[in-house]
């Protein structure tokens, strides 16, 4: 009995998992007013371009991308339009961010914590790509204030331009690396495996700064990002958290 | 299989459910996967205009996202290459103050919005509306950013919330057509080379009011004077006040204009021809290189050294 009620269980659970956790076929399309499912074929769901002097339309159902003209102006839209190579080229730039939650645990005195997370770019019909970095504030506790400032590396020389070795457990802050995974497009300063930065902080100006560059149309590249922190024995106790931007931006 | 109990059944349905419920749930750490098209889109147009085009925005990861929308004005990055450069946040907002910025809407279904939520593996159609009124005669350069919102965090750790942004670069060039300005003012390639391939360094800078897209040819002859190679250059967006490096149309990297011949000897001549424009004004310079194969060359010494060392032994015995 016992056994058939657990298979039963198991059963039932494994048939709303595959109803619920199923990828939409690449080929359907479901829509209302405001919802759509993605299709396979990113161009039929666009508009066209259009316009005049003080006229305004527009043509759902026509491909975003293409060359239009009228008297007063010319649109191009998407590079195989201004620049003419490889049309069969996919027109979407991609970017992905593998991990949005960077969980550290609770952190400890002169217990440097790692984590790491992937970022990858598919450059589609660009011909080149950055992605930016930069954080809002340091790790501040909202509670106390306290923060955890941007880590200066071992010899007290690192920035958000300027790369350190970080080694010593007895170096605190919080900073990033950049591991080459697919292509070698990470920012320079990342070339010793214990080379940090600091991310750049938006609270004090801190001008944005690349951690990925690269070119080459219809590729896909990847990095890998390690986030370390380490406090000091006089860090005041508390939930520290901050928020990171990653913007992915083609080249023109 | 049959189990008679109904009430058995019911809370074994209920467990199933729960189960496959906890599954279903997004995870605190998934990741944001973004796409977005066209990522480029140049514009040309005069005083009056009204300008709608299209940009298609894809959430690709398999929970919901809410997405901000921005324009963020950009300037090329010192590297010569076509990456952007953001200006400052006080720089940024200075800008923004102009009237043509002001003039720009982003409309879902001709509803102005400020942003944008995508089920999973959702896409949509967001307009960038341009009304262009102003007479002046310039470029303005911008980004529309979808940037994901901030969600509060409910984890009871330290952690960092990371956000993904994805761009699509526009290029507005406003009034009546100018004659390209600028100035070639950089060909060069190293002078000598054992083997190739052989790259080339290719800048121009555009003194002008308004982005150029020059097109150009590098003509290879060897040292008789005939025609050995030929590398077509890409048609790059070289924006005001700015140099650009022009990469080769395969571009396979994007700095240098890449000759792909493997074996070189001898002197050669490069002949660069570039527009800036389809009415001009053209440039040509010409510059010469040297290739040897030294190893190649070590060889073949080596080979003729070891030849005459046997043949003359060869010869002593036979006396």
């Amino acid at each position: 009995m016992k056994r058939k009620l657990i298979t039963f269980v198991l059963l039932q659970s494994t048939f709303y998992n595959l109803l619920f956790t199923a990828s939409p076929v690449g080929a359907l399309t479901m829509s209302n007013s405001n919802y759509k499912l993605q299709m396979e074929n990113l161009n039929t769901a666009a508009g066209k371009s259009t316009g005049t002097n003080k006229k305004l339309s527009l043509t759902v159902g026509e491909s975003a991308i293409g060359k239009y003209t009228n008297s007063n102006f010319t649109v191009e839209s998407g590079f195989q339009y201004i620049y003419p190579f490889k049309k069969s080229t996919s027109s979407t730039f991609q970017f992905t961010v593998s991990d949005t939650t960077i969980d550290f645990g609770k952190l400890s005195p002169a217990n440097p914590v790692t984590r790491t997370s992937t970022l990858t770019i598919t450059t589609g019909n660009a011909t080149g790509y950055t992605v930016t970095t930069s954080e809002n504030k340091p790790l501040t506790a909202a509670a106390s204030s306290a923060f955890i400032p941007d880590t200066t590396c071992d010899l007290g020389t690192c920035s958000e331009s300027q790369s350190g070795i970080w080694d010593s457990i007895l170096t605190y802050g919080f900073g990033y690396r950049c591991d080459n995974q697919i292509a070698t497009d990470c920012a320079i300063g990342f070339l010793q495996t214990s080379s940090y930065k600091q991310f750049a902080d938006a609270s004090k100006s801190e001008t944005t700064q690349s951690i990925m560059t690269g070119s080459g149309q219809s590729s896909t590249k990847s990095s890998k990002v390690t986030y370390k922190v380490n406090i000091s024995s006089s860090q005041l106790p508390g939930i520290y958290k901050n928020t990171i931007t990653y913007i992915a931006a083609p080249t023109f | 299989m049959k189990i008679k109990n109904l009430k058995l059944k019911i809370l074994a349905s209920v467990i199933a459910c729960i189960l496959a419920s906890i599954h279903v749930s997004p995870a605190s750490a998934e990741g944001i996967s973004l796409g977005i098209s066209p990522p480029l889109i140049k514009i040309k147009a005069k005083s009056p205009s009204l300008i709608s085009t299209p940009i298609i925005i894809q959430n690709l990861s398999s929970s919901s996202v809410t997405l901000e929308m921005s324009l963020e004005p950009f300037k090329p990055k010192n590297s010569e290459n076509g990456t952007l450069e953001y200006y400052s946040k006080e720089e940024r907002e200075n800008m923004l103050k102009d009237p043509f910025y002001k003039a720009i809407t982003l409309r879902e279904q001709n509803t102005v919005v400020t942003e944008v939520q995508l089920g999973p593996r959702q896409e949509k159609t967001v307009v960038l509306s341009l009304d262009i009124s102003t007479e002046a005669v310039t470029d303005y350069y911008f980004s529309v950013l979808f940037i994901t919102k901030d969600v509060e965090s409910v984890q009871k750790n330290s952690d960092t919330y990371a956000k993904a942004g994805i761009a699509t670069n526009v290029l507005v060039s406003l009034g009546t057509d100018t004659k390209p300005q600028g100035h070639l003012s950089e060909f060069s390639s190293p002078g000598f080379v054992e083997v190739g391939p052989l790259p080339f360094v290719v800048k121009v800078t555009n003194t002008g009011e308004n982005v150029i897209a020059p097109t150009g040819t590098i003509y290879i002859k060897n040292m008789f004077g005939q025609l050995v190679g030929k590398v077509d250059l890409q048609q790059v967006n070289i924006l005001k006040d700015s140099t650009r490096s022009i990469p080769d149309k395969n571009n396979s990297t994007n700095t240098q204009a890449v000759w792909n011949e493997e074996f070189l000897l001898g002197q050669y001549s490069a002949e660069l021809a570039v527009d800036l424009g389809p009415d001009g004004p053209s440039y040509r310079k010409k510059i010469t290189f040297l290739a040897f194969p030294i190893k190649l060359g070590l060889g073949i010494v080596v080979a003729l050294f070891l030849f005459f060392v046997i043949r003359s032994g060869v010869k002593k015995r036979l006396k």
